[in-house]
């Protein structure tokens, strides 16, 4: 797993590549929070580069909403492959964690 | 059709790259499981981990998981066997809340709902370990305790043969074969040496009274103040006795220092003179062997209760000796059709006895083997001993692996 982080207009971007699993998903998880300012920032996952995510991977996902959500920080993730997709629809995460079709969009609703 | 796959690997989350790459290449020699591969990933991964932190934690790091992947001709199917204790994943559990929102979503427990929800039939045994089924594609649950379960080398069942004779029984074998044998021929050896014994004795002493008879009519004839040697008397008296007998034996008279004084054998040079100390007493018989062909029979001459020569008798040898031959031979057979019975009795007798006892020695061995390496989901057996090693050896493992 590859993480790149990048700051879009005050939009966190969390570019991530290849697996979120159980081996993977505890780094993940830090690199991502270590970059979430004391007050919170807006965050958008893109995972269009993700293959594979777990329950470890959501599980990851889920503690970063939490804790995005304290500080009513916006989360949203985008750009969901195929499995990847079918992971969050039967988790039913796509009904707790916004997911948008395109980084675009996602970072157009994070800046509103 | 791809052939069954199986994989052990030991309870750590760093062996998880490790099936990955496994579940890779059994879905590329298998086309019909690549449809159901990501679900596979995820489906072993979930349960992999749940094992691994839940079913073994770190008290049994590196207890043995074991994966198998049976191909089938729509899909494929997946077994999980491990020794933790006994969990269902099915029915024991979480059941996540998928509906309910962030905020009250609890972290974890969604494994086992994806789990159910990729497969599409799954079951859970739990004999001596969990083992779980899971079927991707349409097939049925597979049996993996007939065939399929032979493809693990680990777990093939201890097969020792019941009957077993190895050194154990060669050693008893020979032991119980020695005594027979031995008592045997002992007792043959004893036998042919008194029967020997007795045969000599008796046809030494065959013309005993003939002797007898002789040197008391030689001591007779010798009257007041005559002497043996002076006397033509003794002569005629054993060249009548030995023409009685057709020529049976010979008969010689010699006086005290050894002389001999009259003979009816012609060569009497290898007959040593009378020693005194080993002359008989008066009235017995002297019996010994000269060489191998003559007995020698001696009595002492009395003239008046003194003794005054010895009288010898000899008589061929060879015809008695030429029978211990035959009744060495005749012992043997006696012997062999003795032991005819009992060895063939004995070899078997001894084979499904003690071959038994050490059938079940090498069976009882393999299992505490086996069980002294945690790498089994059991030990294979209900014996509490095989029980107790297997459960120590895996403490033990787990206690290295920490460290």
């Amino acid at each position: 797993m590859d993480a790149r982080i990048s700051n879009v207009e005050n939009v966190l971007v969390a570019e991530i590549e290849g697996r979120i699993d159980g081996v993977t998903a505890q780094e993940f998880e830090a690199t991502v929070t270590s970059n979430i300012p004391e007050g919170g920032t807006p965050v958008v996952c893109d995972l269009s580069s993700v293959s594979y995510v777990s329950s470890a991977g959501l599980r990851a996902i889920l503690v970063i909403a939490k804790r995005l959500s304290k500080t009513e920080a916006s989360f949203s993730i985008c750009g969901l492959s195929g499995s990847v997709a079918e992971v969050f629809r039967v988790s039913g995460f796509d009904k707790i964690i916004k997911v948008h079709g395109s980084r675009e969009d996602a970072l157009a609703e994070a800046k509103a | 059709m791809a052939e069954t796959q199986r994989l052990r690997i030991g309870s750590s989350i760093e062996n998880l790259p490790e099936v990955v790459s496994w579940i890779e290449s059994f879905c590329a020699a298998h086309p019909p499981a690549s449809d159901y591969e990501h679900r596979l990933q995820l489906v072993a991964e979930e349960l992999l981990m749940n094992t691994i932190i839940h079913g073994y934690g770190k008290e049994r790091e590196n207890a043995s998981i074991w994966l198998t992947l049976v191909p089938q001709p729509e899909g494929m199917a997946f077994v999980i066997e491990d020794s933790a204790a006994p969990f269902n994943p099915l029915e024991d559990g979480p059941v996540p809340d998928t509906d309910s929102e962030l905020g009250d979503r609890p972290v974890g427990g969604l494994g086992v709902m994806l789990t159910k929800e990729m497969t599409d039939r799954a079951s859970y045994v739990r004999d001596s370990c969990n083992r779980l089924f899971l079927v991707f594609g349409p097939g049925e649950i597979p049996d993996i305790s007939g065939d399929d379960k032979a493809a693990g080398e680990q777990k093939d069942p201890i097969t020792s043969s019941p009957i077993r004779p190895r050194a154990l029984t060669l050693r008893i074998l020979v032991i119980l074969l020695f005594l027979p044998v031995a008592g045997i021929f002992a007792a043959g050896v004893l036998n042919y040496l008194k029967f020997e014994r007795i045969l000599t004795e008796t046809a030494a002493a065959r013309y005993d009274p003939v002797l007898r008879e002789l040197a008391r009519a030689i001591g007779d004839s010798l009257g007041e103040g005559l002497t043996l040697a002076s006397t033509r008397t003794t002569s005629n008296l054993i060249e009548r006795s030995v023409a009685q007998f057709d020529g049976a034996f010979d008969l010689v008279v010699r006086d005290l220092d050894g002389g001999a004084l009259f003979s009816t054998r012609e060569d009497d040079g290898g007959v040593n003179g009378i020693d005194t100390a080993s002359s008989p007493p008066p009235g017995a018989i002297h019996h010994e062997s000269v060489g191998q062909e003559l007995f020698k029979g001696s009595i002492m001459i009395l003239q008046n209760g003194v003794p005054v020569g010895m009288l010898s008798l000899f008589h061929d040898a060879t015809e008695v000796r030429n029978e211990m031959p035959a009744l060495m031979r005749q012992l043997w057979r006696a012997g062999t059709f003795a032991l005819v019975p009992v060895v063939p009795i004995l070899i078997l007798f001894t084979l499904v006895i003690f071959g038994r006892i050490e059938g079940k020695l090498h069976k009882r061995k393999l299992t505490i083997g086996r069980a002294a390496q945690p790498d089994i989901p059991d030990p294979g057996s209900s014996d509490p001993l095989v029980q107790a090693i297997w459960r120590l050896s895996w403490r033990s493992t787990s206690k290295g692996g920490a460290t």
